[in-house]
């Protein structure tokens, strides 16, 4: 439990001074840094001292085939204690900090300090305005390192998804920080949506997941994997939900569009989220599916298709964000590009290690030492964009502009050379061993499948262009007149511009990329300090060959091979194509269109429907309901083919009645007419004589009391409509185009409802409600000793029903009769006296609405009063005025 | 008599509201001004006697359909945010004399100018979405609904004094009355197939002989009435002009009450059939829940008048409640065995995978996001000069609400609470509802069907977040709206703030119970599960199971 609360505060560290650090005066900055640098530190600290990692070695020589042995070796990590939050959602509190979550968590911290740094260095402390930046940043910053805290170190599934789309939301108020700037709103909402989407489909992969297996905990997950069916099409449905989110966050190809567009961010948000942490989240949970779901190279787990379907993916996206890089010349374009190709690399990782291959007698899954590869990637990028947003800062973000530049600011081009190194993976820096561990795993999964040559040859181009990347940037920055960039300075420059600080202040724009550089050059030099600190968070060592360890760089020049080969390959290639002079011009990317068609195409859509649906028109609207009434009805008939018969069956008795077809006839040639005449009170009558023809029916019927029941209503109800019509303004004739349609729909919604009345009259269920009132009129049922039960004791089974059965009702109506006489009265009798008449034309619209659609009788009657106490001026006067 | 009686004893909360609503007829008509201004606290304490009573009463009658606790649920759901929608609307109709410009400061007279019969409405329509919950008669459903829109159209022309009010009050009649034609059809024809009109005879009549043709067309033409209700396809087209026609605040109501009724009785309707649904029906209300998100979403996103926006987004949320009800209650034993891939994991005592307590979950979680985004729109009000403008001075269009996070930090965080709970971000209540709905939609044992309508939540969910996102940024980064002001209406801005504050509570500690007593109230019901009605159990699923 106390490890729960202890991470708990760890996670919320960040926020919560984040919010603290708003508390003091503005001026106070250095105070406000030191506070916001308090959150990722204790984070850091309580991460730390509350890891919980597998036993590396029981999981680093393990390669058994064996259930149970799979089972044992999950178990090594183990999750907190849950505190209860939401069991009903299962979405309680409990994290699982193993080599994966931990060390991401770590990194999340770790960087975060340096961003804060990086930040006051970066805002400045000259102006108001930086005190401002400053004043709304650390707050925010420190809510999305919560969200990223929370999102690895979750152990509840939904706990995870949950502080998921809370990066997106931090995400989205970070991407959008220039608030005047139409451009900066856009791509963060663009940001927001994608990976939103992908969010959602999270949900619905969890949701699936979660619903099909009960499964809401990672721990659980590792737990039961050896119960779970692989194969089954709802597992394998979660699974590709859950890797749609993955794909967006990690803006893979087709959807990493929005990570080049969040550059219009400030270089510490870009620092942080789109180098190290948050686009690393997709990576982080192909990682947390990895083994399971990618079958962590036991043939008994995970999913088939796991390599087929994330490895393509993967490799387009890798090879597409190198390509693109090169043809991009600002700095901070360039770096998202190369992010975009480092992801698919790093997705491609975990899709090769869904596969295995068979070395001495053993099979092997294709991966090695995957956290050694995030972290290496975190450690170039991160340097990379702080002194990216430095130089851009002091000079120009934008390369060509850039000739020369280690004479102004040698600091920052060191330390961003240094970086570079490490993007190009040259020996030297961890990130050499890094793609030598892909280019192995390549070479050890192709040895079956040759198709993954073809991945070996994206690896080496990619690698070609990271390499001349860093040739571009080297000899731009030091000014090499043959081969370097070089353009006259453009003064249009998108970054905040501040007069430079000196001091340390001032080193802060570029020092917190020191140590991170560092860690590089360590890895690559002193690669058993690296292996003693990443060591421990590894899981996924298998490779006999590099007994264990990440190889060092002797070890692997000592040791030539295929992967060394291409490995040498690509840094060729890199250096002819950095100083040739091919791929020299910018370029646009065609997947920005994506988004703006996408959201324009919504918008068409929305403004046809608006045109088609939503007319305004009430007799549209009414068209829109029949014809879905039509169509409803269209479908139960090829549903049921025994509508066809009921409906023949009905037709079969016409020949009973004559009179009543004649009847009939005439009440559809009425309704027909309704529609055909002009005038209105001319309709009213048709529609009277519509009426007294069903009275004519029921008194063909032999059914005396319904006619003159319904004979009284038909009376009424034209003459009160008569009545009301003659108030109404003058007709204005109208032309109607579209008589066609509407009669059309008009007969067919009549067949239709007609049809159903036969249906419905044929059909004989075994019981019905009114046998009880048949059976009880008189008397009730029989009883044994031949009497019978007590009955209404009445002949007309109307009247008893009215007055027995059904006697409260009666009682009911009865009193709603007295209220609206209540009502009549009071308006004929009580209106002059009391409150003041309005205008009359306000007066008619509020009746109109008093009206009531199941009791035509008041509704006619409510008007007509209030309208005789008008004087026959204002009548004629409104008329004249609405006419 | 007995067994009237008896019913009687259970209706007391709705009784109380009747009398309630007399009293504010009473008062709220009275000569005297302090009378009149008297009827909103009348109206208020009626709804709380009656929630009171609500909770005092013992409810054990035993639902025909096995919904038992729902009424229970529905009731205090509507008169808990009926408090709300109360606090909301307290004062509107005071203010329509003040809008008047012209003629207003000459004929101002406190007598008119508090119009009382509106808290009167407001209460029976409130009645009406109550009886609707605790319906065992179609008859009786069929009054109780009528009873909850008839005072709306009222509450609608009388609340607003412009032409689009009456205009869209005399819509919302006469497509209501059609809608309440359809439906009453299909209950008639329920009544044809079974010979019954009370659920308890339906369902034995229904199990002994079996599910008819004439059944399920009763049952989707009552369903296609009831879209009416719930402002789905292909009955939503009024939505948009009512909901910009009324006050906001009545707004507010129509999106929320008669909603809900509309929700409940479509459960009710549906359990006549029970789950997995017949063919035809669940073709229907698939088609009917796709449509409307997917129309809801891309209408919203093209317009430029926010109670617009928010009547096409209710509508698209309509869509999102459609998934719940496809996938009807907590599957019964026999189907469980089936889903489940290993033994006792997936605890049915707990709310995830059933779609009615989804429901009756995203019901107040979707309202009370709703409410306090009305609430904000009708806390501001625009000052259009001299210019006579048919809006008034309600607030309505983007630019009125442009940099509200300058002048009113505060009502732009609830606005900012409703907007992301109704996007469905974690951790506000529309998060968890969403988390509910989906999962449910998965649980069912629909195949394929459940994908496509996942699929389509989430996408639709993608679409969503960019017309709420767009309110969100115009508010927090837009630039200062200078006509735009705050009405001295206290108890409006509480109700929008109490609003936003339920909705994340709903989304945090709030949610375990409400999902837990909306899980009661609905997990017995009414499920067949005959192997032959039941899609082919997936036969990887079926080897896992032990």
């Amino acid at each position: 439990m106390t490890a729960t609360w202890m991470l708990l505060l760890g996670v919320l560290a960040p926020v919560l001074t984040g919010l603290t650090s708003m508390a003091l005066p503005r001026l106070a900055v250095t105070p406000r840094v030191l506070i916001a640098l308090a959150g990722p530190a204790l984070a850091f600290c309580l991460i730390l001292g509350n890891l919980s990692l597998a036993g590396g070695e029981a999981t680093a020589t393990h390669a058994s085939h064996d259930t149970h042995a799979v089972e044992s070796t999950y178990h090594a990590a183990e999750p907190t204690a849950a505190l209860a939050w939401l069991p009903s959602f299962h979405l309680n509190v409990a994290f699982l900090p193993d080599g994966l979550g931990g060390f991401f968590g770590l990194l999340v911290a770790g960087v975060g300090m340096l961003i804060v740094l990086y930040a006051r260095g970066y805002f400045g402390n000259q102006s108001d305005a930086a005190r401002n930046d400053l004043y709304r940043f650390y707050p925010t910053l420190g809510f999305f390192t919560t969200a990223m805290l929370g999102l690895v170190l979750a152990d509840y599934t939904l706990l995870t998804l949950l502080f998921w789309e809370l990066t997106s939301i931090s995400s989205f108020l970070l991407i959008g920080w220039d608030r005047e700037k139409p451009y900066s709103i856009q791509r963060a909402l663009q940001a927001f949506v994608t990976t939103g989407l992908g969010g959602m489909f999270l949900l619905g992969g969890l949701a699936l997941f979660g619903g099909v297996t009960g499964i809401w905990r990672w721990s659980e997950l590792a737990l039961h994997a050896g119960d779970v069916d692989w194969a089954a099409p709802l597992i394998v449905g979660s699974f590709l939900l859950m890797l749609v989110g993955a794909f967006a966050k990690s803006a893979q190809w087709p959807l990493h569009y929005w990570l080049p567009g969040a550059m219009a961010a400030p270089t510490p948000v870009s620092a942080f989220l789109h180098s190290a942490t948050m686009v690393k989240a997709g990576v982080f949970l192909v990682g947390r599916l990895f083994p399971t779901f990618g079958g962590g190279g036991f043939e008994n787990l995970g999913i088939e298709t796991w390599a087929a379907v994330i490895i393509p993916f993967g490799t387009v996206t890798m090879l597409y964000g190198g390509i693109t890089a090169v043809c991009k010349h600002d700095l901070k374009q360039i770096f998202a590009y190369t992010t975009v190709s480092q992801l698919g690399l790093l997705i491609a990782m975990y899709g090769l290690g869904g596969l295995t291959y068979t070395y001495h007698d053993h099979a092997y899954a294709a991966l090695d030492f995957d956290i050694t590869q995030i972290a290496n990637h975190a450690f170039y990028k991160a340097p990379l964009f702080i002194c990216a947003g430095a130089i851009g800062h002091v000079a120009s973000r934008r390369l060509p502009e850039l000739f020369g530049a280690i004479k102004q600011h040698p600091a920052i081009c060191v330390t961003m050379l240094a970086a570079g190194w490490a993007l190009a993976a040259l020996p030297g820096s961890i990130s050499f061993q890094a793609k030598e561990l892909f280019l192995y795993a390549i070479y050890h999964a192709a040895e079956s499948r040759p198709v993954l040559w073809l991945v070996m040859l994206a690896t080496v181009l990619t690698a070609m262009c990271n390499v001349a990347i860093f040739v571009r940037l080297a000899t731009t920055l030091l000014g090499v007149e043959r081969f370097g960039l070089k353009a006259a300075p453009d003064h249009d420059h998108a970054e905040h511009h501040h007069e430079q600080e000196h001091g340390f202040a001032g080193a802060l724009i570029w020092l917190p990329a020191v140590p991170l550089v560092a860690l590089q050059f360590i890895g690559g030099i002193a690669t058993p300090l690296w292996d003693a600190l990443i060591g421990p968070f590894e899981t996924n060592v298998y490779y006999p060959g590099f007994h264990g360890h990440v190889p060092s760089l002797l070890h692997v020049l000592m040791h030539p091979s295929v992967p060394l080969l291409c490995s040498g390959l690509g840094i060729a290639l890199g250096v002819v194509l950095g100083l040739s002079p091919l791929l020299r011009h910018a370029h646009d990317d065609i997947h920005n269109q994506i988004y703006p068609t996408a959201a324009s195409l919504t918008d068409a859509l929305g403004r046809l429907a608006l045109r088609v649906f939503q007319t305004g028109n009430v007799r549209h609207y009414t068209l829109a309901t029949l014809a879905a009434l039509l169509a409803g009805f269209t479908a139960a008939v090829i549903y049921d083919p025994g509508m066809w018969g009921a409906l023949g069956a009905g037709l079969g008795t016409v020949t009973e009645s004559w009179p009543g077809v004649f009847l009939g006839a005439v009440i559809c040639v009425t309704a027909v007419m309704i529609p055909l005449t002009e005038s209105r009170v001319v309709r009213v009558l048709i529609l009277g004589a519509c009426g007294f023809t069903v009275v004519a029916m029921y008194v063909l019927m032999q059914a005396p009391d319904l006619a003159l029941t319904q004979l009284f209503f038909e009376l009424i109800s034209v003459l009160l409509f008569v009545l009301v019509l003659r108030m109404l303004p003058g007709e204005k004739p109208t032309k109607n185009p579209n008589a066609f349609v509407r009669i059309t729909a008009s007969v067919a919604i009549g067949l239709a409802v007609g049809w159903l009345t036969l249906v419905a009259a044929g059909a004989n269920p075994t019981q019905r409600l009114g046998s009880y009132f048949i059976q009880n009129t008189y008397h009730g049922p029989a009883l044994e000793d031949g009497g019978y039960a007590h009955g209404g004791g009445g002949f007309n089974i109307v009247n008893v029903i009215l007055v027995d059965f059904r006697g409260f009702d009666t009682l009911g109506e009865i009193c709603v009769l007295g209220l609206a006489a209540l009502g009549v009265w009071s308006m004929m009798f009580g209106r002059g006296r009391g409150l003041p008449l309005r205008r009359g034309g306000q007066r008619n619209g509020e009746q109109q609405t008093t009206s009531d659609p199941t009791g035509k009788v008041r509704a006619g009657a409510d008007p007509a009063p209030a309208e005789y106490k008008r004087t026959t001026d204002e009548v004629v006067q409104e008329r004249g005025v609405t006419a | 008599m007995e067994t009237l009686l008896a019913k009687l004893g259970t209706l007391w909360p709705e009784i109380v509201l009747l009398m309630g609503a007399v009293s504010c007829l009473a008062t709220g008509l009275n000569h005297s001004p302090f009378a009149r201004r008297l009827t909103p606290a009348v109206a208020a304490a009626s709804m709380l006697v009656a929630a009171l009573l609500v909770l005092i009463i013992p409810d054990d009658t035993v639902h025909p359909l096995g919904l038992d606790g729902m009424g229970w649920f529905v009731k205090l759901a509507v008169l808990g945010v009926g408090l709300l929608l109360l606090a909301l609307a307290a004062g509107v109709p005071d203010a329509l004399m003040q809008q008047r410009r012209t003629d207003a400061a000459v004929t101002f007279d406190a007598g008119t100018s508090i119009k009382g019969e509106f808290y009167a409405f407001f209460l029976l329509s409130a009645t009406g979405a109550m009886l609707t919950a605790g319906a065992t008669d179609l008859v009786w459903l069929f009054l109780a609904l009528e009873l909850v829109s008839l005072p709306t159209y009222v509450m609608i022309a009388t609340t607003r004094d412009t032409a689009i009010a009456q205009e869209s009050a005399i819509k919302y009649f006469f497509l209501g009355a059609m809608s309440a034609a359809v439906f009453l059809y299909g209950f008639a024809l329920i009544y044809g197939a079974t010979g019954f009109t009370d659920f308890e005879n339906i369902r034995a009549a229904v199990e002994a002989d079996g599910v008819n043709p004439l059944l399920i067309v009763g049952v989707m033409m009552s369903v296609l009435g009831l879209c009416f209700k719930v402002a789905a396809v292909p009955m939503h087209v009024y939505a948009a002009d009512v909901y910009q026609g009324a006050a906001t605040p009545v707004t507010a109501f129509l999106a929320y009450v008669p909603k809900v009724a509309g929700f409940v009785a479509l459960m009710l309707v549906l359990s006549l059939v029970g789950w997995p649904l017949p063919t035809p029906v669940l073709a229907l209300l698939a088609v009917v829940a796709v449509l409307t998100m997917t129309l809801g979403n891309l209408l919203a996103c093209v317009q430029g008048n926010l109670k617009r926006v928010l009547a096409y987004s209710s509508i698209a949320q309509s869509g999102y409640l459609m998934l719940g009800l496809i996938a009807g209650p907590a599957l019964g034993a026999d189907v469980e065995a089936v889903l489940t891939l290993f033994g006792g994991s997936r605890d049915v005592s707990q709310p995830i995978g059933n779609g009615l307590a989804a429901v009756l979950f995203y019901l107040p979680a979707y309202g009370l996001a709703t409410i306090a985004g009305f609430g904000v729109l009708g806390v501001l009000w625009v000052d259009r000069g001299e210019n006579p403008d048919p809006l008034d001075d309600e607030a309505q269009t983007f630019d009125s609400i442009s940099g509200l996070w300058h002048r009113h930090p505060f009502l732009a965080g609830v606005l900012l609470v409703s907007m992301l709970s109704l996007v469905g971000i974690p951790p506000l209540a529309g998060f968890m509802g969403k988390v509910l709905l989906g999962s449910s939609i998965v649980s069912a044992p629909l195949q394929t069907l459940s994908y496509v309508l996942l699929i389509a939540l989430v996408i639709n969910s993608a679409i969503s977040a960019a017309y709420y996102l767009r309110i969100i940024i115009v508010a927090f980064f837009g630039r200062d709206a200078e006509a735009t002001h705050v009405r001295p209406t206290p108890l409006r801005f509480a109700a929008a703030a109490v609003a936003a504050v339920i909705a994340f509570a709903l989304g945090g500690h709030l949610a375990t119970p409400v999902a837990q007593s909306a899980h009661e109230a609905t997990r017995h019901g009414v499920v067949k599960a005959p192997p032959s009605e039941l899609p082919e159990p997936d036969t990887a699923v079926a080897d896992a199971a032990p």
